[in-house]
């Protein structure tokens, strides 16, 4: 078939699938785009908080309705999960291991602790968190909400305050 | 008998503070050992966490009314399901202060069961620094 016959297939195929009230019709939809690491896998398994923190997290995974005594909420294994997402975006390799504190509606604390402040991160539910910073500041404590719509500002006050 | 607690259509008490919890009496929150503790090894302590201050699913911060313990003839200690839980007490006042609530919760388990409602994040801290120990949680230094 000779050249001139297939551009003109091409063409009236082209005009057959992709006529103008198509392209009319078509939507832009937003496509969400996976936030990047920022500890790689590699980096993460040679991080000294990786390790005890599987183990926090293991040790209140088991907690069912009512665990306390208190009437709270068994925790919440997407809760978890989340958490370590969160933390494997934000933490440095040498980052201090977090305390994880069951909280009564099912959600989780984390919590650093060092001579400079407290940093406390509350998930209620996955990509539902909030973050207070209690600085010390010449004897005072100062309370800091941290904006939590993206994680930058979580990673730079564990960078600066609580590495090992 | 106290007068009954507010409740909803369903029966479910709702938050509110109730006129014979007094600003001057005490409540008491149990602290169970070891999820509410938290270790620091840089303070070679370990504390109650602020998170031992939480509202449960259901709505309000379990809670035991002291004063009333007190005129029934119960220790502080009665509701604490054993030895290794420790407990602390807050005042109403403070708690009121902070614009949070305090009332009966019968359905809590026991005649003497309050709640705290209004709790977030910010108050927990608050409410932390606030608490008094009345018995120390196993393992809390």
């Amino acid at each position: 078939m000779s050249s001139m016959a297939l551009r003109t297939i091409d063409d009236e195929w082209y005009q057959s699938v992709n006529p103008v009230n198509e392209l009319v019709r078509s939507s832009i939809k937003p496509v969400v785009v996976t936030r990047p690491q920022l500890s790689s896998p590699s980096v993460v398994h040679r991080s000294s908080w990786a390790r005890p923190t599987v183990d926090r997290l293991i040790a209140i995974a088991p907690l069912r309705d009512n665990w306390d005594q208190r009437g709270s909420a068994a925790v919440r294994a997407d809760v978890l999960s989340f958490a370590w997402q969160l933390l494997v975006q934000i933490m440095p390799e040498d980052g201090a291991a977090p305390v994880a504190v069951p909280l009564g509606n099912g959600g989780i604390q984390l919590e650093w602790s060092s001579n400079r402040g407290d940093l406390e991160i509350e998930i209620a539910r996955p990509f539902e968190i909030s973050a207070l910073f209690f600085q010390q500041r010449n004897g005072d404590e100062v309370e800091i909400p941290i904006q939590t719509e993206t994680w930058d500002q979580l990673a730079e006050v564990i960078r600066e305050n609580f590495r090992s | 008998m106290p007068s009954a607690p507010p409740r909803d259509a369903n029966g479910k008490i709702t938050p509110h503070d109730h006129p014979e919890i007094l600003d001057d009496d005490y409540v008491l929150r149990h602290i169970v050992p070891p999820h509410d503790l938290h270790p620091d090894p840089e303070k070679k302590m370990t504390r109650v966490s602020s998170g031992a201050y939480s509202e449960s699913s259901d709505g309000g911060m379990s809670v035991d009314i002291l004063r009333w313990m007190a005129e029934d003839g119960l220790n502080a200690e009665h509701y604490l399901a054993d030895e290794t839980v420790g407990a602390t007490r807050i005042q109403v006042r403070s708690l009121r202060a902070m614009g949070l609530k305090v009332g009966w919760d019968p359905d809590g388990g026991h005649p003497h069961h309050g709640a705290v409602w209004g709790i977030k994040q910010t108050h927990r801290r608050k409410i932390a620094k606030l608490a008094v120990t009345v018995r120390k949680a196993e393992g809390e230094t």
